[in-house]
């Protein structure tokens, strides 16, 4: 598919040259005087060893026609159109026919665009036997008959490689801005070619215009005169397409043999400007050193190369081709399906397993995290629990005996206050000469089952207050600073204490009072 | 016959083009089975090593309580580590020594109601079982402060805990001369006083001390094989 390797047949009305390239090179070439069945069976023979190489069929053929056309300025795609009905309409369907329309020149202003009509060159070929045997016995042949091509036509390539390069320089406006017209260069390429014999092609610098086959005899004295006469002739032809055609603009190219050449050097004519190439300095002209021997006479097998090598211009076709054409085209995108597809598959695959490989790397580090962990965790517990052993009286102690006892220390051990302290806590009571009668604690709400954490505990007194002066002005004093000091030393609790009533005595003496409090602590 | 080969190639390649396709959705598929048990695994992995880490985590904070409780078991007297359960003739016999030794007269002890078990919390332990029960104490004391050391005395001497749920020490009289004579003999008591507390005591529980007892044997097994 990507294999640099073509086989190029160029047909003329000589012979037929089968021309196998490869890279830069000509690996083989054989020359056919007629298609014939051996030929055909020694060709099936040589070709079978090369499959997979496209062929291109060129024509060097006397028969072709090149007529000029003039549209008016619509869309290129509807010039398009309209010439494809031309040709349809004309009623010739046994001929090879194609069309090449020009673009407009960059060079044009807008006006000139806009005022230009579409040059259209229709060039038809005669389908004659010689070409119709050829074209069966290429579509039949299991290599990809790429398609059929006028040797005119596409020797434009060459034209351009070997053109002399700044033909003409225009002299620098001084004005900048200012556009001068440009005209068009054109190029007589004349050459020699073994199956077709000497012809001249004129091209202008976006394609051909038209092709002559011309006769010579290199050998003969009048070789000179009948040349430069047919390039007068030719020019003339010229002038008739082009009115404004100069023959300073012509430039001729002779690509011919030494002998011609040497002729044509000895000629006195100044008028014509002529470049002269052996075939084989016009191949190492367009970068092909190796293709041509030095003493080469022909073009063929150069102009087959160039066709090869460059970009094709013109592609004719029959049904049959177009429907080969359709099948390889079928073929060549299911193949680019398929690679697509593959190479999807490919990508995948690939970044499934790279994917695979990062996730199975976190898997095994967090493995090892989870292990590790693990070791630390089985290292802790036997130094807490294992380690931790404890002996008692020579007696080992379960830890875990020893944490349940903990625990239930550390909650019901402070669950009891301690009344002693508390009673001593309390020696404040004898400044205040209180007599206690009795002392009772409790705590509400306590459930044996399920004991709370935090518990109220309720510690009440019960007493008389003693007032020795029995004043009562002295039994409000003591009881407020009583008040007073309980309050101040219990800030943090609760604590409820009795009132002397409002509808007490005045005027009684009161030796002692009854008095109550009740300390509530949350604890 | 070279179009019938062209069709024949277009056809086997749409069939391998199809083929591709099924593959690509197949390795697709693998894919995503692949990457789900994979993330699966890593997922399990990640809940696994937070478990760990949690339970280190715990085990840090247990090593440090296990260190506390410890200390804390060579300060736990010696009453509070018996684990002979609640038997009334223990604590008799502790109310009348305790009560002779702060002139303490007229006990009378009554046990409530039967033993039962404290369950939830901290009393769900490994090693052993806290059982309870109701008791109440009543007693002549000759002053407050005699009555208030014999209860404080009394709670550090009880095997386990006892948590007071009521407390009264009340003078049932007025004293006379005669009582001030009598006390300061160390003789009557003119303070009555009544104590009702919870008893918690502990229980060895069933099945512990089994395997204490095999785990102390693969112990020495270990360390028999070991040497």
């Amino acid at each position: 598919m990507f294999s640099q390797k073509t086989i190029v047949v160029t047909v003329g009305n000589n012979g037929s040259i089968v021309n196998f390239f490869s890279g830069s090179s000509i690996s083989n070439k054989i020359f056919l005087e007629e298609l014939n069945d051996t030929t055909k069976d020694e060709l099936k023979k040589i070709l079978s060893k090369n499959k997979t190489q496209q062929i291109y069929l060129l024509l060097d053929t006397i028969d072709q026609s090149y007529k000029k056309k003039f549209y008016p300025n619509i869309h290129k795609q509807d010039v398009k159109r309209l010439v494809r009905r031309e040709m349809l309409s004309s009623g010739d369907h046994t001929s090879l026919q194609n069309f090449l329309i020009f673009d407009k020149k960059d060079y044009l202003d807008a006006k000139e665009k806009s005022s230009k009509r579409w040059e259209c060159l229709f060039v038809s070929a005669s389908n004659d036997k010689k070409i119709s045997d050829w074209v069966d016995f290429l579509s039949d042949l299991p290599n990809q008959f790429a398609g059929i091509h006028m040797m005119p036509i596409e020797a434009f390539s060459l034209c351009q490689k070997i053109k002399p390069k700044n033909l003409k320089k225009p002299s620098e406006p001084q004005n900048k801005n200012l556009k001068l017209p440009k005209k068009d260069e054109i190029f007589c390429l004349i050459l020699q070619n073994k199956v077709s014999g000497f012809r001249q092609i004129v091209f202008s610098n976006d394609g051909i215009i038209f092709t002559r086959v011309v006769d010579y005899n290199i050998s003969s004295n009048d070789f000179n005169e009948k040349y430069e006469q047919d390039i007068y002739t030719t020019f003339e032809y010229l002038k008739r397409l082009s009115p404004n055609s100069n023959i300073e603009d012509f430039q001729v190219i002779n690509i011919l043999p030494e002998e011609a050449l040497k002729k044509i050097k000895l000629s006195q004519n100044i008028e014509l400007k002529i470049i002269n190439y052996t075939p084989y300095e016009a191949a190492l002209r367009s970068g092909l050193p190796n293709l041509l021997p030095q003493n080469a006479a022909f073009c063929d097998i150069l102009l087959a190369k160039m066709f090869a090598k460059e970009k094709k211009i013109l592609k004719f076709t029959n049904s049959k081709l177009a429907i080969l054409d359709k099948l390889y085209f079928t073929i060549f995108l299911s193949r680019y399906l398929n690679l697509g597809l593959l190479l999807a598959i490919s990508l995948t695959f690939v970044s499934m397993i790279f994917s695979i490989m990062e996730t199975k790397n976190t898997i095994h580090i967090k493995e090892t995290l989870k292990y590790s962990s693990l070791g630390e965790l089985n290292r802790l517990e036997r130094s807490t629990i294992q380690g931790a052993a404890m002996v008692e009286k020579e007696k080992e102690i379960d830890i875990e005996k020893a944490a349940d006892f903990g625990r239930i220390e550390e909650f019901l051990g402070t669950k009891n206050p301690s009344f002693t302290k508390l009673y001593l806590d309390l020696k404040v009571l004898r400044e205040f000469n209180i007599k206690l009668n009795s002392i009772s604690y409790s705590i509400p709400e306590f459930q044996a089952g399920s004991p709370p954490l935090k518990m109220n505990r309720q510690t009440k007194f019960t007493g008389d207050i003693i007032n020795k002066s029995g004043d009562i002005e002295s039994l409000f004093r003591e009881f407020d600073s009583f008040t007073a000091e309980i309050k101040g030393k219990y800030n943090k609790d609760q604590v409820r204490l009795s009132e002397i009533p409002r509808t007490i005595d005045f005027n009684q003496k009161y030796y002692s009072f009854p008095i109550d409090f009740t300390i509530i602590q949350n604890r | 016959m070279k179009n019938k080969e062209l069709k024949k190639k277009i056809t086997i390649n749409y069939i391998t083009a199809a083929m591709l396709v099924i593959t690509l959705f197949l390795v697709f598929f693998l894919y995503g089975y692949e990457e789900k048990v994979m993330n699966e695994k890593v997922i399990t992995l990640d809940n696994e090593i937070s478990n760990l880490k949690s339970q280190y985590n715990d085990l840090q904070s247990k090593s440090a309580d296990i260190k506390k409780y410890v200390n804390m078991w060579e300060n736990i007297s010696e009453n509070k580590k018996t684990i002979s359960g609640i038997r009334l003739d223990d604590i008799t016999e502790i109310v009348t020594k305790t009560a002779e030794r702060y002139l303490i007269t007229d006990s009378q002890i009554k046990v409530a109601n039967i033993p039962q078990l404290v369950q939830g919390g901290i009393f769900n332990c490994k090693t052993i079982s806290v059982i309870f029960t109701k008791v109440s104490i009543n007693f002549s004391a000759i002053n407050d402060i005699k009555a208030l050391m014999f209860i404080d005395d009394l709670f550090s001497r009880i095997p386990g805990y006892g948590v007071i749920n009521s407390l009264e020490i009340k003078k049932s009289k007025d004293y006379s001369t005669e009582d001030l004579i009598k006390i300061s003999s160390g003789k009557g008591g003119n303070i009555i006083g009544n104590v009702e507390f919870t008893w918690y005591a502990y229980r060895q529980k069933e099945g512990a001390e089994q395997n204490q007892k095999t785990q102390i044997n693969k112990e020495n097994d270990a360390k028999k094989s070991q040497n």
